[in-house]
């Protein structure tokens, strides 16, 4: 028995299989396509963003300290107010009048922090200083008008019976005097209510040393609210 | 003067202008003392001011004398009136003496009208001249409506006692004309705030209050005088005409005969 060995073919291509050259060509393509194109927005935004954060973070804290700062300023400032304020409301509490009016008027040299005292020296219910604690609102409204406004407004929209007839009787005056004109609205709200007061659900409490409220210290603040109010709506 | 937000320069020179006026004024010039204690007093209440005593007396002594006539007239005043809702209070204002009228502003009657204050007095006793002493005293009767009648009243007396302050003091505290004065203020204001329910007792005050003052004013009244008593009799004259057609009004006064009224306000007077 004779072994006779014939070379084997090489293996024949499949059928349908591309050539190489297309292959490395569709392979090269979708690596083309895989390279970044350029840069996006996004892009930027993330390589900015570092720089943007840092921006932000700085103007916050800016501003943040800045509030900070003031706010205790402010506290400060309040307090060194208050120092000064409190000679001259002691000085104010024992003064006759002349004396209470110079107190008055140098308490309302300090604005806004003087308004609070004086309504305190309204409700104390001392004949002789009253002049003097609303010429010192007055003052104080020379400074800080709007604010002076506001807390006037405050006591006029009082249901409470937290202060007695006379504040409420110069706050009506004050808010027409120094012409408010946010208190209009509130003013007239003012003038509805006490039409409807009675002594015994007026909104404010009686002057000290009185036998109680009457019906006369109602018609003399609803008379001091119709003032102010026609000051202030008139063209 | 602290405050954060921005000023107009302006005001700040204006405050410091205020400022500097008030206190520059203060220094030359003294207004009388407050008086916070009628807050304390609830009722009709008449203020005992200073009542300045010859310069022979000591400040001891002087307050030791209008302390003994606080305690005289504050005990007869007390005795008058049944009534406790009428009664009156009298409220001693250490220190205070009013300068007239120029110490009493719109504010300050205000104030002291809604306090029930009806009449306040203050005066000096001045050093015996021709063996007789000069009293001169001030009433305000605050209720008074001023745009009729003048509510301030000075009075100068001689009084026909011995010559030591404690007589003086014992004279000033049973003088009737000071109860008389009371009366007239506190008719006024309890018609102004009772209107015809304080018919009854406004015409009593009013009839007393012009009962003590014609002797104590004696025939020849000065015009104030003149002024103070027909105010007095005017009120009256409204009480008993209005009394007897105001349907408000349910006391006796309705009933008074028409002679009678005719009477005590003859047609053209009390008008």
């Amino acid at each position: 028995m004779s072994a006779s060995s014939t070379p084997e073919p090489p293996p024949a291509a499949a059928p349908h299989a591309p050539p190489v050259e297309e292959r490395l060509q569709a392979i090269e393509k979708r690596l083309k396509e895989l390279k970044p194109e350029g840069k996006d927005g996004w892009d930027k935004f993330e390589k900015l963003s570092s720089v943007i954060w840092g921006v932000v973070t700085l103007l916050v804290s800016i501003f943040v300290t800045g509030r900070i700062e003031n706010a205790l300023k402010e506290r400060e400032l309040h307090l060194e107010n208050v120092k000064d304020m409190q000679t001259l409301m002691q000085n104010l509490d024992k003064a006759d009048a002349d004396a209470a009016m110079s107190n008055a008027l140098a308490l309302g040299a300090h604005g806004r922090y003087a308004v609070a005292p004086m309504i305190q020296v309204l409700q104390a219910g001392v004949v002789g200083h009253r002049e003097a604690a609303i010429a010192g609102l007055r003052a104080a409204a020379a400074i800080d008008g709007e604010f002076v406004c506001k807390e006037l407004t405050g006591v006029i929209k009082n249901r409470t019976r937290l202060y007695q007839m006379e504040v409420h009787e110069s706050a009506a005056k004050l808010l027409g005097d120094l012409d408010c004109q946010n208190a209009a609205e509130p003013l007239r709200s003012y003038v509805g209510r006490l039409e409807r007061s009675s002594p015994e659900n007026a909104p404010f409490g009686p002057v000290p040393g009185s036998q109680g409220i009457t019906d006369n210290n109602i018609s003399a603040v609803k008379k001091q609210a119709q003032d102010s109010l026609k000051a202030l709506t008139q063209p | 003067m602290t405050e954060l937000k921005r000023r107009d320069p302006w005001k700040g020179w204006l405050m410091l202008c205020v400022t500097s006026i008030g206190f520059s004024t203060l220094a030359w010039t003294q207004g009388p003392q407050i008086c916070s204690e009628m807050n304390n007093v609830v009722g009709y209440k008449i203020l005992l001011d200073d009542i300045t005593f010859p310069s022979g007396s000591t400040d001891v002594k002087e307050k030791e004398l209008m302390e003994l006539l606080n305690f005289q007239l504050g005990g007869r005043l007390q005795n008058l009136d049944g009534e406790a809702a009428l009664r009156y209070h009298l409220v001693r204002c250490n220190g205070r003496v009013p300068e007239g009228e120029a110490s009493f502003p719109p504010l300050t009657v205000e104030g002291l009208v809604n306090r029930d204050v009806v009449l306040e007095l203050w005066g000096k006793v001045l050093a015996p001249s021709t063996g007789k002493h000069n009293v001169l005293l001030t009433y305000v009767m605050l209720p008074l409506p001023a745009a009729s009648i003048s509510p301030f009243l000075q009075r100068r007396y001689q009084p026909n006692v011995g010559g030591t302050p404690d007589e003086i003091v014992a004279w000033l505290a049973d003088l009737d004309e000071l109860d008389a004065y009371a009366k007239a203020a506190r008719a006024v204001r309890l018609l102004n705030l009772k209107g015809p329910a304080a018919y009854d007792n406004a015409k009593a005050d009013l009839e007393s209050a012009s009962a003590s003052l014609q002797p104590a004013f004696g025939t020849q009244p000065t015009a104030s005088q003149k002024q103070l008593l027909a105010f007095l009799v005017k009120r009256k004259c409204e009480i008993l005409r209005d009394a007897r057609t105001n349907t408000n009004y349910k006391g006796p006064l309705r009933k008074v005969p028409d002679e009678i009224v005719e009477r005590e306000c003859p047609a053209g007077g009390g008008q």
